[in-house]
């Protein structure tokens, strides 16, 4: 019992990075029917933000985060401006190809930059375990946890409750009415680029934190993953892709704690195809039905 | 006394295919004009190039007297005052009725990015007199009891009627209704000619409709355009386009060697 409530923990702190990330792909997605594969990419970029900040310039773990969000929402919102934007009436495979070679410009423009060596994450909070009952959680945890659940209750409030939100919904289902309606499409689809970016660079730092080492192909695994979890928690939908998130997590740290450790991302790749095969609109997708 | 709209000599080349060829139409203040024309006629297009989603190749559109350069963008377009409905409905579908209403009300609520990131008192402001004023267009079209329902959940000809009211509260000079008489029984027609003309009336709106229904043009348009392959065949009053005959010929087939 004691070793399935250490593991859950462990499970959810892992699943929140995935849940962040999962978020940003999904909105994204959701508006510019773009599987963004540089996602993962940015969320390398918010790693090296805070290495960097923290290691040089001696910012603490709040500011570190912050700033990290608004570096990489910018960075979104100029990768969708010079990369994306140019494609938006292009046929969508062209715009997915472009969106691999922005992940391997960043992946590699990276390497190049601060070489591809691993790196440790300084450890800006000193790690200090908490022991309820045999189960052990650490500050760094209960810190990801948090800053999890916040993130993504804020992006829920944006979206249904505020005007962009809903300029942002109204894109999403229709591009020519909503511009019809005085919407100003590139403006809208570059907060959402905003926004997704912005949590992803919050994974990142998060994720430095937590893992402890970073480099710059630290994107590409977690990118995919999180694409998975949009997929089980069903493309189109916020809660879905929280939770599809958190279940990918728990799904990985089930895995190695059963001795699997090699086949943790296989599980998750089966997961994929299994949840394609049996329940293609996710957990709590909509039922695509074809009218004739 | 500026015209709502003004459009002279618009052509549309697809390709090698002329769709719409050299119309000039123009719509008063506060007129209601229709166009009518076989189906394939270049109607819908014509539609396109004046909200600026599919811009004329040549011809210039002028709405409210102010002229629309080129390459100027749909929502840019919209915000100059000119509203359009489509033929086959396109409400935002998953949003309720009256989030549908709100976005387009967002332009004339304008706050600085300022209030709205600091959520100051001034953005809660705008917020409710955005809401009350989606409350009361709703209240005004009898669509209150519906306005938390989903709006792709509604029957038809209320969704026809939410299109209609999202296009009065972008506050245009002119609404383009494309065909919103389409698929509705003798009844929901009658209540859509109410409508239409509260428009003209109550809000002072000028109003380009297209439509089969003849019924609903003959009793609503002051004047008819009628359209055929892309070209103007003729244009007047109710009366004179159902003695045309020109028109008779285009709409009966007569066109062959009788």
């Amino acid at each position: 019992m004691q070793t399935f409530f250490q593991q859950l923990i462990n499970g959810l702190s892992l699943g929140s990075i995935y849940a962040l990330l999962a978020l940003g792909y999904m909105i994204v997605y959701g508006i510019s029917k773009l599987l963004n594969f540089a996602h993962g990419d940015v969320y390398m970029l918010g790693a090296y933000w805070g290495y960097y900040t923290i290691n040089y310039l001696h910012f603490g773990f709040i500011t570190a985060l912050i700033t990290a969000m608004i570096v990489c929402g910018l960075a979104g919102v100029i990768i969708e401006a010079v990369a994306y934007r140019p494609l938006r009436n292009a046929p969508r495979v062209a715009a997915l190809i472009t969106a691999i070679g922005v992940s391997f410009f960043l992946e590699n423009g990276m390497s190049y930059l601060v070489t591809s060596d691993t790196r440790n994450f300084p450890q800006v909070i000193k790690q200090k375990t908490f022991d309820l009952g045999g189960v052990m959680i650490s500050n760094i945890q209960l810190i990801i946890l948090v800053t999890t659940l916040i993130l993504t209750l804020g992006l829920m409030y944006i979206i249904n409750y505020t005007k962009t939100g809903r300029a942002m919904r109204s894109v999403s289902t229709d591009y020519d009415a909503a511009s019809l309606m005085g919407i100003n499409i590139n403006h809208t689809v570059s907060i959402t680029f905003a926004l997704g970016s912005a949590l992803a660079g919050a994974a990142g730092v998060l994720i430095g934190l937590y893992y402890n080492s970073i480099d710059p192909l630290m994107g590409m695994t977690p990118g995919i993953k999180a694409f998975v979890a949009a997929v089980l928690g069903g493309i189109g939908s916020i809660p879905g892709a929280a939770v599809g998130g958190f279940l990918i997590g728990l799904l990985e740290t089930a895995v190695q704690a059963m001795g699997f450790s090699a086949f943790r991302d296989a599980a998750v790749y089966i997961v994929l195809i299994v949840i394609l095969l049996v329940l293609p609109g996710g957990l709590f997708g909509k039922k695509q039905v074809e009218k004739v | 006394m500026t015209d709502a709209l003004n459009a002279d000599h618009i052509t549309k080349v697809f390709g090698g295919l002329t769709a719409v060829d050299d119309v000039s139409l123009h719509v008063g203040e506060k007129e209601l004009v229709a166009l009518i024309g076989p189906n394939g006629a270049g109607k819908t297009t014509f539609f396109n190039c004046l909200t600026g989603v599919g811009p004329a190749t040549t011809g210039t559109v002028k709405i409210g007297g102010q002229e629309v350069k080129k390459n100027t963008k749909a929502y840019k377009v919209a915000q100059m005052g000119i509203s359009r409905t489509f033929q086959n409905i396109r409400l935002f579908s998953k949003l309720s009725v009256l989030e549908n209403v709100l976005i387009a009300l967002t332009n004339h609520y304008k706050e600085n990015f300022l209030t709205a990131v600091l959520r100051l008192p001034a953005y809660y402001k705008t917020e409710e007199a955005m809401e009350e004023r989606a409350k009361e267009l709703l209240k005004d079209f009898d669509l209150e009891d519906v306005m938390y329902f989903p709006a792709g959940s509604l029957p038809y000809g209320t969704q026809r009627r939410v299109e209609i009211v999202r296009a009065l509260a972008t506050e245009p000079k002119i609404i383009c209704l494309d065909e919103p008489a389409a698929g509705m029984n003798p009844e929901e027609t009658a209540d859509l000619t109410r409508l239409i003309k509260r428009l003209q009336t109550e809000y002072g709106i000028a109003v380009l409709l297209i439509e089969h229904d003849m019924s609903l043009v003959m009793n609503l348009a002051e004047r008819i355009y009628v359209l055929a392959e892309g070209k103007l065949l003729a244009k007047g009053t109710p009366s004179e386009i159902q003695n045309d005959e020109a028109v008779i010929n285009a709409y009966l087939g007569g066109g062959a060697d009788v």
